[in-house]
């Protein structure tokens, strides 16, 4: 089957002001079906929106190429983006013009010109639930509906190729919800293709059909949920939250050693997120079991003694944040 | 192509939703209105004009129809140079001598002093040598050209054309101009039947100070035979009466000398602040990367030179568009002063021509300017200084510079060519030659570095 986007081999390096250069992507194939919904799945700075601009041809690969509908990115670039739909990471609106103003600017740079233009306008503001705030300005819109017309502009011209860049950030959980639903219908209902990226593992869990998973600019791993899960084995994690204290890792490895079943203990420090007005997250003690169940107890009781406070406990079945944990002994929150 | 035009509309329309435009809409306005009433309202007689030495020559020879005999050469001969006996022939349109004047008031006399001559021959010789500013030969048909009039249905005669010649010497456009209008006004009269009723000299003087392109029209009406004046009322056996009654001369030079400020000061000030729109115009790319707009173009499907092409596109016609509204509001504020609606600007053909041409210029210096500058902030910084730089060459606040300096400011030789234009001298050959090319490389290089600049 022929692929809707076939990516080989793509490089991006920068040019910092002092001279040294950072290569953001360093080398990623990969491969998208027609009608799937597929995930890019990493932190901050990952290489996800750079990866999504070299595939949609807004900035040169420094090397590698990507197919589009078989038609290649850099050498018929034309033919090429008029099947992508493009979702930027930020708002890309002009804000002094009315939704439907920003809609009609960007129908007609696809082609699209008088009665059909109107139609499929309306179609899309139907579609983001906007047409009767549709005369409005956008800067008097709301977060939310931004982010709604934002993906709107992507659709007007019915692409067969969608790519979302986080869609869902900083917005409240209801939006998000009829954001994710959107995310379905345009697979479900228009047969399009989506690449989705996020830093949000529950996303990427309950959208795609397959799921990359990207880091610093590599893909760690790539495949069906099913798949990836597979390669951390049928381990269950505990998530024990303690606060701001220290941990040794004299007890990590204590509960490593002492508690049945289990095969590894991770510490991650407490931490100030940026977003979200900086709220504190606390320090998280990951514990990768067999039989989770069967091992809190013991670990609790390691715990106890000593002396960790423990404000809340957790038990995991396998998931992709267990993946990234286990590639990268990171947590994927940051 | 379409789509070229879509992003140059889309610049123009972004242009005018931003409520700041409307300040750089009135003030210009508002300033210019403010030095044209400093310098050439209040201050009294600042403009001076002398008597103007006119010869007239009447070789109109007379006709007779309805019984009746007349001498249109003569009514206008009169006019100029009136006899101080009524002429009392009762058959003819009389002309009821000159209202004297008040203290206030300054005859006709003051301002054209007119002298009869027999030879048309001699009386262009004396223009070209200096003798008279301007003759005015009335040809031996003239009269008869208009009798056939007499009787029939004016609606469906074609009437006959008239050729009355006034010759100016080039080197004193303004009387000329001011000559002509009289004339053109006693036509006017004559052609609305009105002759007896108000030929006054306030029409004929405002007439040619306000609307110098009037009589420009007047003469290519003139010469296309489309000029076609009914003298019906002098078939009236009503004792005519011409009055004549003078504006005191300062006024008139009150109103004059408002309004080519105006037109000087005002078309510097547009020029100025049609700087401002292309800098911040072609300033916007840069916001247009941040909110990630540009970004959005650049993944359509189209070469990425439309966008180039559409934002400098737009850019040119939002300076267009600028200058010719800036120019609508001084043509309105000049209406509104002198109480009826006038276009100051001259032969509307060679104003949109210098209008086509200045704004290529202007939107130049923008694209210069952003082109350049190595950041936004520098921009920003740089750009109201030169742009304030070439104002302040271009004469645009009241002041003027010696012209070697000015030459470097295509302000300068906008407004010169403006003020030209207005006042019926349309030789600005020159000053559209050195704003073609002066815009011209700025447009080019301009563009060219912004090209770079902008990294589409
Ligand atoms: N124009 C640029 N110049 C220099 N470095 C850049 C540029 N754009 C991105 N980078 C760097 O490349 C790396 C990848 O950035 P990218 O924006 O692709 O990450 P991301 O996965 O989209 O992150 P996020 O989730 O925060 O959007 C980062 O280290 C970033 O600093
Ligand atoms: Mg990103």
């Amino acid at each position: 089957m022929q692929y809707m986007v076939e990516a080989s081999g793509l490089v991006k390096t920068y040019k910092r002001p002092d001279g040294t250069e950072i290569e953001a992507v360093k080398g990623i194939s990969l491969n998208i079906q027609k009608g799937e919904i597929f995930s890019l799945l990493g932190p901050n700075g990952a290489g996800k929106t750079t990866t999504i601009s070299m595939i949609s041809g807004l900035i040169k690969p420094s090397k590698g190429d990507a197919k589009i509908g078989g038609y290649s990115i850099t050498k018929e670039a034309i033919a090429a983006k008029r099947l992508m739909g493009v979702v930027p990471q930020e708002i890309a609106l002009y804000p002094e013009l009315s939704a439907r103003r920003n809609l009609e600017f960007f129908g007609q740079l696809y082609g699209l010109n008088g009665k059909e233009l109107g139609k499929r306008v309306d179609e899309v503001l139907e579609f983001i639930d906007l047409s009767d705030r549709q005369k409005d300005r956008v800067d008097t819109f709301s977060g939310g509906m931004k982010r709604r017309v934002n993906i709107g502009v992507g659709l007007l011209h019915r692409p067969q190729l969608v790519y979302m860049d986080e869609p869902t950030v900083g917005i409240d959980p209801q939006s998000r919800r009829r954001i994710l639903d959107t995310v379905f219908k345009l697979r479900d209902e228009y047969n399009m293709t989506v690449l989705y990226t996020t830093h949000l593992m529950e996303e990427a869990q309950e959208l795609s059909n397959r799921v990359a998973i990207i880091d610093h600019g590599q893909i760690i791993a790539l495949g069906t949920q099913g798949e990836l899960t597979q390669q951390v084995g049928e381990e269950d994690r505990l998530l024990f939250k303690v606060g701001t204290q220290t941990i040794a890792d004299a007890l990590l490895k204590n509960v490593e050693t002492t508690v049945e079943s289990v095969t590894r203990a991770l510490y991650d420090a407490p931490s100030q997120t940026t977003d979200n007005g900086g709220e504190t997250i606390p320090g998280m003690i990951t514990v990768f079991a067999k039989r989770g169940r069967k091992a809190l107890p013991h670990v609790i009781r390691v715990l106890n003694e000593a002396d960790i406070e423990i404000s809340s406990v957790e038990v995991r079945e396998p998931d992709l944040e267990a993946v990234f944990l286990h590639l990268t002994g990171r947590a994927l929150r940051d | 192509m379409n789509r070229i035009w879509t992003i140059a509309w889309k610049e123009i329309f972004l242009t005018y939703s931003d409520r700041s435009f409307l300040l750089i809409l009135v003030t210009p306005l508002v300033l210019s209105t403010i030095i044209g009433f400093a310098f050439g309202g209040l201050s009294g007689n600042t403009l001076n004009i002398g008597a103007i030495d006119v010869a007239i020559v009447n070789l109109d020879e007379g006709t007779t129809a309805n019984n009746q005999t007349f001498n249109y050469g003569t009514i206008f001969t009169d006019i100029f140079i009136p006899t101080d006996s009524a002429v009392t022939d009762a058959n003819q349109c009389v002309i009821d001598g000159v209202v004297q004047p008040t203290e206030e008031q300054q005859p006709l006399s003051e301002i054209i002093q007119a002298v009869a001559l027999i030879s048309a021959d001699a009386a262009r010789a004396g223009v070209d040598d200096g003798t008279y500013q301007v003759a005015i030969i009335i040809p031996p048909d003239f009269s008869q050209n208009l009798a056939p009039v007499v009787g029939a249905n004016i609606d469906d005669t074609p009437l006959p054309k008239t050729t009355l010649e006034v010759y100016a010497s080039s080197g004193d456009a303004l009387s000329g101009d001011i000559v002509r209008g009289i004339v053109a006004g006693i036509s006017q009269q004559f052609v609305t039947g009105n002759v007896a009723v108000a030929a006054t000299l306030n029409t004929f003087i405002a007439e040619s100070q306000a609307r110098p392109g009037f009589a420009v029209r007047f003469l290519a009406a003139q010469a296309a035979g489309t000029f076609q004046p009914d003298f019906s009322c002098a078939f009236s056996d009503a004792l005519n009466t011409v009055t004549i009654q003078n504006e005191p001369l300062t006024a008139i030079q009150k109103q004059s000398n408002f309004v080519q400020i105006l037109v000087q000061i005002g078309s510097a000030q547009a020029l100025f602040f049609a700087l401002f729109t292309s800098l911040f115009g072609l300033l916007s790319v840069y916001d247009e990367r941040k909110n990630g707009t540009l970004q959005r173009m650049m993944v359509a499907p189209m070469p990425p030179s439309y966008i180039l092409v559409g934002k400098i596109l737009g850019n040119y016609l939002n300076v267009l568009l600028q200058v010719v509204l800036l120019m609508l509001g001084l043509t309105l504020i000049a209406s509104l002063v002198e109480g009826r609606l006038l276009f100051i600007w001259g032969d509307l053909a060679w104003v949109s021509l210098l209008v086509v041409v200045i704004s290529l210029s202007v939107s130049g210096v923008g694209s210069l300017i952003v082109g350049f500058a190595r950041t936004q902030q520098q921009a920003q910084v740089v750009g109201p200084l030169i742009n304030s730089g070439f104002a302040i060459l271009g004469g645009a606040f009241g002041f003027t510079l010696p012209a070697i300096v000015g030459q470097f400011s295509p302000i300068y030789w906008g407004s010169q060519a403006f003020l030209s234009l207005a006042n019926g001298n349309t030789d600005i050959g020159l000053n559209l030659l050195v704003l073609l090319v002066q815009g011209g490389v700025m447009f080019i290089v301009g563009s060219w570095l912004f090209n770079k600049r902008s990294g589409i």
